[in-house]
């Protein structure tokens, strides 16, 4: 489980300080996909650096099953926005995927094969042997979440992990971020500034806002599983859970509810079509 | 050998082949005691260099160019990442540059005085030579790496010899290698010009000793041996970097480089 107690953030000291966020707190079960969504520029990116243990908060705690999570941390693994710029272009598929498991695995043999296992899990099996900037945006992305999942972590960070690639590989990634969490347990938590995104993805969403940046929701997304790019998107209770997140964002929260239900009937008809076929 | 490297071979050599006729032409009845007919000079060149003299002075330049070198590069990589990760690059840069501003040449009476003649001394004047301009480029390599990438290495909880060996020093290897282009022409500078002073052997020393003897024909055959070399040791060095940095000029001409190098 990971909780975030009271955490703050600030760049600069004295008067001229900058405070990210103050006291944030939160926390993410065990197997649970959780998505931090907030306009851009609240400090997304700043939180999700001290989950990684990238940076240290000024006040406040980061916990992984009761463990304090003030440097990286062997057991949580992230994955960038850029895959451009965190795989290194100068090892082909299998050396990205093998480099963090260097230190976890001895024998080179068994080291290998756990990478050909998680490269195999994302679809990239046959493209071993090629190099980053062979392949495309997507399937970069693809290799970024091999090296992540091949050290077998039990918290899996995505900053922004599908902004650079098309909306259709974005549906393609997504349902492949949701089937890893199935079959591999762990949880998983991703900033993205896109609302769909993450309520198609979440099983809880976390709305940031403000500057000081503060939690001003928590969202239980009780969707069913496996989700559907078309069936789970048509559901009213997805259009509703949609307003509201966008709603929160905007600061509107006053006027959420006329246009709450004017959003949440027009897809109905779709659902009970999409929905029976899915 | 395809037909296209042939063809790539032919355009790079037919504008020498023109000017050695050229010489070859123009100088064929020369009287003069400088420039002496292009066929005495390519018979002393054969004579001395195929090869009487190679291993009593081409094989100790060779030589001493390739130990001075190495050492230059070995430390000169191994300073330059020290200094590149450390926060005190930027107060060593300045110091980096006058270093390298120093003509090496320049060092070479105090060298003598030091170490004496002999091919320590040599060594040491051809390390100090390349030593500094790939101190200077790995230290910018280093420094310039993509923070990116960094937080990508510090996230994998990698151990110290895998973020050095396989994350920063091939991030840097295209500005170290920028580098050692430099270096290399810079250690031939300072093979021959330690050769100049005090030194019974090597090809600055039959050039020296040529030249004072009047034997004209066995300083120019001497001077071609250097161009040669020199075009060797080029040729070898865009070998060793083709193969070190082949990712590097595919990933660049697939459109990423200019994200993968963190801008100034």
């Amino acid at each position: 489980m990971l909780e975030i107690n009271d955490l703050s953030m600030s760049y600069g000291s004295g008067t001229q300080a900058k405070v990210i966020f103050r006291n944030l707190n939160c926390t993410v079960e065990r197997g649970e996909i959780a998505c931090l969504v907030g306009p851009s520029g609240v400090g997304k990116s700043t939180l999700m650096r001290c989950i990684a243990g990238l940076s240290r908060p000024v006040a406040g705690t980061v916990t992984l099953d009761g463990a304090v999570i003030d440097r990286p941390h062997k057991d949580i693994a992230v994955v960038f926005q850029d895959y451009g710029r965190s795989l290194m272009p100068w090892l082909s598929v299998l050396g990205n995927v093998t480099l963090p498991l260097r230190h976890r695995i001895a024998d080179g043999g068994r080291r290998d094969s756990a990478a050909e296992a998680a490269i195999e899990a994302v679809g990239l099996k046959g493209h071993e042997r090629k190099y980053p900037w062979q392949l495309s945006g997507g399937m970069q992305q693809r290799v970024a979440i091999a090296r992540a999942i091949a050290c077998e972590p039990r918290l899996l960070l995505m900053d922004e992990p599908f902004a650079s690639v098309d909306a259709q590989t974005r549906a393609e990634l997504e349902d492949l971020t949701l089937g890893l969490r199935e079959r591999l347990g762990m949880s998983v938590v991703v900033v993205t500034h896109d609302i769909d995104e993450s309520i198609y993805l979440s099983d809880r969403v976390v709305v940031l806002r403000g500057s000081p940046a503060e939690v001003v929701d928590t969202l239980a997304v009780p969707l069913p599983t496996p989700r559907d790019q078309i069936a789970t998107k048509s559901e009213p209770r997805f259009a509703e859970l949609r307003a509201r997140v966008l709603h929160e964002i905007r600061g509107e929260r006053g006027a959420a509810p006329a246009r709450l239900s004017l959003v949440g009937e027009e897809p109905l008809q779709r659902t009970s079509i999409a929905g029976r076929t899915a | 050998m395809s037909a296209l490297r042939w063809r790539g071979l032919a355009l790079e050599l037919w504008l020498p082949a023109l000017l050695v006729l050229l010489w070859w032409l123009s100088s064929r009845g020369s009287t003069s005691l400088y420039f002496p007919p292009l066929a005495q000079i390519l018979d002393r060149f054969a004579s001395d260099w195929l090869f009487a003299r190679v291993g009593s002075d081409l094989l100790p330049s060779l030589r001493n160019l390739a130990a001075g070198f190495a050492i230059g590069a070995g430390l000169g990589v191994a300073l330059g990442v020290a200094l590149g990760l450390s926060p005190l690059a930027r107060l060593a840069l300045p110091l980096l540059e006058v270093m390298r501003a120093v003509p090496v040449i320049a060092l070479i009476p105090l060298v003598i005085m030091l170490m004496g003649t002999g091919d320590g001394e040599k060594m040491a004047i051809i390390a100090f030579g390349t030593l500094w301009p790939v101190v200077l480029n790995t230290t910018e390599g280093v420094r310039t790496i993509d923070p990116t990438l960094r937080d990508a290495a510090a996230t994998m909880g990698l151990r110290k010899r895998d973020t050095l060996m396989r994350v920063v020093l091939p991030a840097a290897s295209p500005q170290t290698f920028a580098g050692l282009r430099l270096a290399v022409s810079i250690a031939l500078v300072a093979t021959v010009g330690s050769e100049l002073f005090a030194s019974t052997r090597g090809i600055g020393y039959v050039i020296l000793s040529a030249t004072q003897g009047w034997d004209m024909p066995q300083m120019w055959a001497a001077l071609i041996m250097l161009g040669i070399i020199g075009y060797a040791l080029n040729g070898l060095m865009s070998l060793a970097e083709r193969r070190a940095l082949g990712w590097h000029h595919s990933h660049a001409a697939s459109g990423f480089d200019s994200s993968h190098r963190r801008k100034r």
